[in-house]
């Protein structure tokens, strides 16, 4: 490696180029570095005074509402069995950049920097060798022929994550789910969402795309009047009706909010679901569809093998998009009286008088929260979307 | 061999640098074009072929050395340049027709706006070049209504719209089906018989040998050899025309 | 009764006559849920009759309806809806600027301007809706207390109380002299489009000092120059309605005059304004990332300027993938607008939620939501489709 020399002609070009190609030019830079100054100006104003006691006495609410103290350790094995299904899946399917996976560590390191208490420092660290052993090994698996029974195991896991999570929260006489909060309640809102609707939104998608007059209305009608209202709409209802359409049996009508909630956001994803499905299913060439027929697929086949394998593959980026927008959009739990992340954030300036007008820095914490998983969601969507658009099939 | 009078000098390029990044595309090229001339282009792809006759309207500005067109030297001067580039037509390999506009639309576009023909005026010149290339009748249609070929017919029609000097055609048969090449090499030989002066990247050797005066053989950035087509076929002086030349024939 | 067993065996081999039966069985089964819920409906109160009753609850804001809390609830849920659409159609006017202006940003060679727009994308379209909206609301309850307000020159007085904006007021004859700018605003377009369409037929324009006359610019001259001497000529008909801020005997600070914007109307207007944009922003940049290099360079090529290039060549190929999308962007701005319950504005659904609580009949109510809201979808989709049609008609 020779160290690089820097080339002054060219960094005078470049910033001719960029900043004074023109009197255009001159004037947006001069008006940019007018909006950049105002804003860092006002930043630092804002974090020279701010104070984070707010944050850090209640940094157990932010995370985990109010899940007893002596529940908290249930928290950390879903952490664990998150973090190891994610770092082997990208050693497995990924090719990233060491630079993407210093991004990655650090939008883990962030969060939990802000949250650090020394007896949890073990945690932390375990979580970081956990993602790191389970990246590793399935990297070296990958080279092995073992790497398509890893996959496989790997696809079974992320469905199998809710269940396995719920058992770890409710194993040994766990918290009631009213306890559930924080940020924890959001995740759990947000997986059991798509997970759930998943499968609705595919009927309702393969309904709405067939032939059959019957069964393309009702699709369509559930499709749109989903989509018709908002979801804080939908959400009172669940306050409101849904206990007294739910059966009497097995105390199903008398569920906790949290389940309330969830039964709904689950209804909403499946609708969204099934249209981005449907983008998928519009995407196949007819050739495809000839192709089965040509092979004497029946109906049932030709969706099942032929067509929704191709459909899904193609829209896994729009529904980790939709992932990204529930996530986001379960903050509107606040309309059921849950204290999610949000709510705990806007709660706790209230709580303590000498707490009072620090509110900014709760809410800059709770944002920078939603950002972090927002941002790294939205990178793995857009990088699964570059491999499909080379990937093989 | 057919006797054609060429006229003066229209086009000089001295030393033309252009550069991609770190790449060099063109490292210096210095050439001359006379009215009336024909003039075929070769050279592999990457040679820098499209990139030469690309800075001759400025799709591609060059990073050092002076293009003259016409007596106007090309630079940053905005005025210039649309005086330049409304004496240069060019044809696209893609031929790049509007596709929300008519195919009269996309040939009277440029007169009425830059021009300011009127509109009648403007149709009367489109319908007698659309008569020209041979496709009048598509004249109300838009282009992803017709074929390849009468694409690129309309391309040309385009282009001679603005009633240039010189054009450009940047491998205007490279998108074609072969039945497809012919219908616009044949507007292309018409077009060369009239006495334009044109420069055009082509590989189809055979229309080459029939109507060009000159060949400029490129590669590597650099013009390697030129000469009259007989020239060429018959005894190249250098070993990469050579090799280029029997690997296309 | 062999014959009749064939008789189906045959009728079924028929791929209709299968549809029929799988859709009569779906049918049953649909039938059945829908059945089920009317049951368990039964038993609720299904009607609407308790909107004609007392409301019995104030409104912060009341748009162009004078509701007092002793209206019925219907009178409460029609201002409700009014107060949505007003958000809405600022919010929708704004946000298409603001994604449109940081689109181009996005793609603009200058490298500050365009980190800018990625930055604003990146960090806002990330972040909830809902904590953008709080957060607007603490940053306009922090601005100072009306008697320390920030004034601009006594046009513009910001505090907590709001934004108090200069405003026109009636002197009288504003109604008419509105209705003749109505009439020169129709005559000014008329203008335009003759000089545009002459200067497409005929290839002349008026010059006026040798300068050519853009049939546009000469329609907004007319207007201004028009609005100008009416403005004397009727005598003055509105002036300027400055925002007061007063101190009464008692030591109450007042304010009056002006256009009031609540600190709870700005602070959902930029929320929805701010982050539909990050949206719109994305959806203009890829629309105009898609078209291909070579349409720019072909517009060049033929001595095309670059206004000329981007009017007639770039933006109408844009639009048609831009109109798609951004209706789309429309109804989610419409929909989230429900939103502003959080910092009580008093939208269409705050409203509801109030008469829901109070009168414990939430199914009719939300069938109410559900249809008011299917309703602003419809329209606003019908509003685009119509601008739709009329940018994709080949040819325009």
């Amino acid at each position: 490696m020779t160290t690089p020399r820097i080339n002054f002609k060219e960094i005078k070009d470049w910033t001719i180029d960029n900043f004074f190609g023109s009197k255009l030019g001159i004037l947006l830079t001069l008006f940019s570095a007018l909006v950049i100054t105002y804003f860092v100006l006002s930043m630092i104003s804002f974090l020279s005074s701010a104070e984070w006691e707010v944050v850090t006495t209640n940094r157990r609410l932010l995370l985990l509402g109010r899940l007893p103290e002596e529940d908290t350790w249930r928290a950390w094995p879903i952490l664990w069995l998150f973090c190891s299904i994610f770092c082997s899946s990208i050693g497995a399917w990924g090719n990233p950049k060491k630079r993407e996976l210093l991004l990655l560590l650090l939008a883990f390191l962030m969060p939990a920097a802000i949250f650090f208490t020394l007896p949890y420092i073990v945690h932390i660290f375990a979580t970081v060798l956990i993602g790191s052993v389970a990246y590793i090994s399935s990297k070296i698996i990958r080279r092995t022929s073992y790497i398509e029974i890893l996959k496989k195991a790997l696809v079974s896991l992320w469905i199998l994550i809710i269940p396995l999570s719920f058992t770890i929260l409710i194993v040994g006489g766990g918290p009631q789910s009213n306890l559930w909060g924080g940020f924890l309640l959001n995740i759990l809102l947000a997986s059991v969402a798509v997970v759930a609707g998943f499968p609705l939104g595919i009927l309702m998608a393969v309904g709405r795309a067939t032939k059959l007059p019957v069964i393309k209305t009702v699709c369509t009608v559930y499709i749109e009047t989903v989509r018709g209202a908002p979801l804080v709409g939908w959400l009172l209802l669940a306050w409101f009706v849904l206990p007294k359409f739910l059966p009497d049996l097995f105390g199903l009508n008398d569920l906790s909010v949290v389940i309330r909630a969830m039964i709904v956001l689950s209804f909403f994803a499946s609708a969204y679901i099934a249209e981005v499905i449907r983008g998928g299913l519009q995407s196949i060439s007819k050739g495809q569809l000839e192709a089965a027929d040509a092979l004497n697929l029946g109906y049932i086949d030709r969706m099942r093998i032929i067509v929704l394998p191709q459909a899904i593959r193609v829209v896994i980026p729009a529904i980790v998009s939709q992932f990204i927008g529930l996530f986001k959009d379960t903050s509107l739990v606040f309309i059921l009286a849950l204290t999610d992340l949000l709510q705990v954030g806007r709660i706790i300036p209230e709580q303590d008088p000498k707490f009072f007008g620090k509110q900014l820095e709760a809410l800059l914490v709770v944002a920078s929260l939603f950002w972090v998983v927002s941002v790294v969601l939205s990178n793995l969507s857009s990088k699964i979307e570059k491999n499909l658009g080379i990937g093989t099939r | 061999m057919k006797k054609k009078k060429i006229g003066k000098e229209i086009i000089s390029a001295e030393n033309v640098v252009k550069k991609f990044g770190d790449f060099e595309a063109l490292k210096g090229v210095t050439a001359k074009i006379f009215e009336k001339e024909v003039v075929v282009v070769l050279g592999p792809s990457g040679s820098g072929k499209s990139t030469f006759i690309r800075t001759i309207n400025r799709l591609e500005p060059h990073n050092s050395g002076k293009i003259v067109v016409d007596g106007v030297e090309i630079n940053d001067d905005v005025k210039n340049l649309q005086k330049v580039r409304s004496n240069v037509g060019m044809v696209f390999q893609q031929f790049n027709l509007f596709p929300h506009l008519s195919v009269l639309r996309n040939v009277t576009l440029a007169p009425q706006k830059v021009k300011g023909l009127s509109r009648t005026e403007a149709n009367d010149v489109a319908m007698a070049l659309l008569e020209r290339v041979g496709i009048p009748e598509q004249a109300e249609k838009f282009p992803s209504q017709l074929s390849g070929g009468q694409q690129q017919r309309v391309a040309i029609a385009r282009a001679l719209a603005m009633q240039p000097k010189i054009m450009l055609f940047d491998e205007p048969t490279s998108a074609l089906d072969p039945e497809m090449i012919k219908e616009v090499l044949e507007v292309m030989t018409e077009l060369a018989e009239s006495g334009m002066t044109m420069i055009c990247v082509t590989h189809e050797m055979g229309f080459a040998k029939s109507v060009a005066d000159r060949f400029l053989f490129f590669d590597e950035g650099l013009i390697v050899e030129e000469g009259t087509p007989e020239h060429f076929f018959k005894n190249p002086k250098e070993e990469r025309t050579k090799l280029f030349l029997s690997q296309i024939l | 009764m062999k014959s009749f067993v064939d008789s189906v065996a045959q009728w079924s081999r028929f791929q209709r006559n299968r549809n029929i039966v799988i859709q009569a069985v779906f049918l049953f089964f649909v039938t059945l849920l829908g059945v089920y819920f009317f049951v368990r409906a039964s038993g609720l109160e299904l009607s609407l009759s308790h909107f004609s009753s007392r409301a019995g609850f104030g409104l912060s804001h009341t748009f162009l309806v004078d509701y007092t809390s002793n209206d019925s609830r219907w009178v409460a849920y029609f201002t409700g809806v009014v107060n949505t659409i007003r958000v809405c159609l600022v919010a929708i006017f704004l946000t298409t600027l603001l994604g449109t202006v940081m689109g181009v940003a996005r793609l603009s060679k200058n490298f500050l301007t365009s980190k800018i727009a990625w930055t604003y994308v990146e960090v806002l379209r990330n972040t909830p809706l809902l904590i953008q909206i709080i957060f607007w609301q603490i940053v306009f309850l922090q601005l100072p207390q009306i008697s320390e307000a920030i004034t601009f020159g006594d046009t513009t007085a910001i505090s907590n109380r709001g934004i108090l904006l200069p405003w026109i007021s009636d002197n009288g004859n504003a109604q008419v002299w509105f209705i003749f700018l109505g009439i020169v605003a129709a005559g000014s377009l008329y203008l335009s489009y003759f000089l545009n369409k002459r200067e497409d037929v005929s290839g002349k324009s008026f010059s006026i000092f040798g300068n050519r006359l853009n049939g546009n610019l000469a329609g907004i001259s007319l207007f201004v120059i028009v609005t100008i001497v009416t403005y004397f000529a009727f005598g003055r008909p509105v002036s300027m309605d400055i925002p007061e801020i007063t101190q009464n005997n008692k030591g109450t600070w007042m304010q009056s005059g002006g256009f009031d914007l609540s600190p709870e109307f700005a602070a959902i207007l930029f929320a929805l304004v701010i982050y539909t944009g990050t949206f719109i922003t994305e959806i203009v940049r890829g629309s105009i990332q898609s078209l291909s290099k070579g349409q720019t360079e072909a517009a060049q090529a033929i001595g095309l300027s670059k206004y000329q290039a981007m009017t007639l060549v770039i933006l109408p190929q844009a639009l048609r993938s831009i109109i798609p999308p951004l209706t789309n962007q429309f109804l989610n701005l419409t929909k989230n607008s429900s939103l502003a319950v959080v910092i009580a504005y008093p939208d269409l659904f705050m409203v509801s939620r109030t008469i829901m609580n109070n009168s414990g009949h939430a199914l009719p109510v939300f069938f109410l939501i559900l249809l008011t809201y299917l309703f602003l979808s419809l329209c606003i989709s019908l509003v685009m489709n119509l601008i739709n049609r009329r940018v994709t008609r080949i040819g325009a």
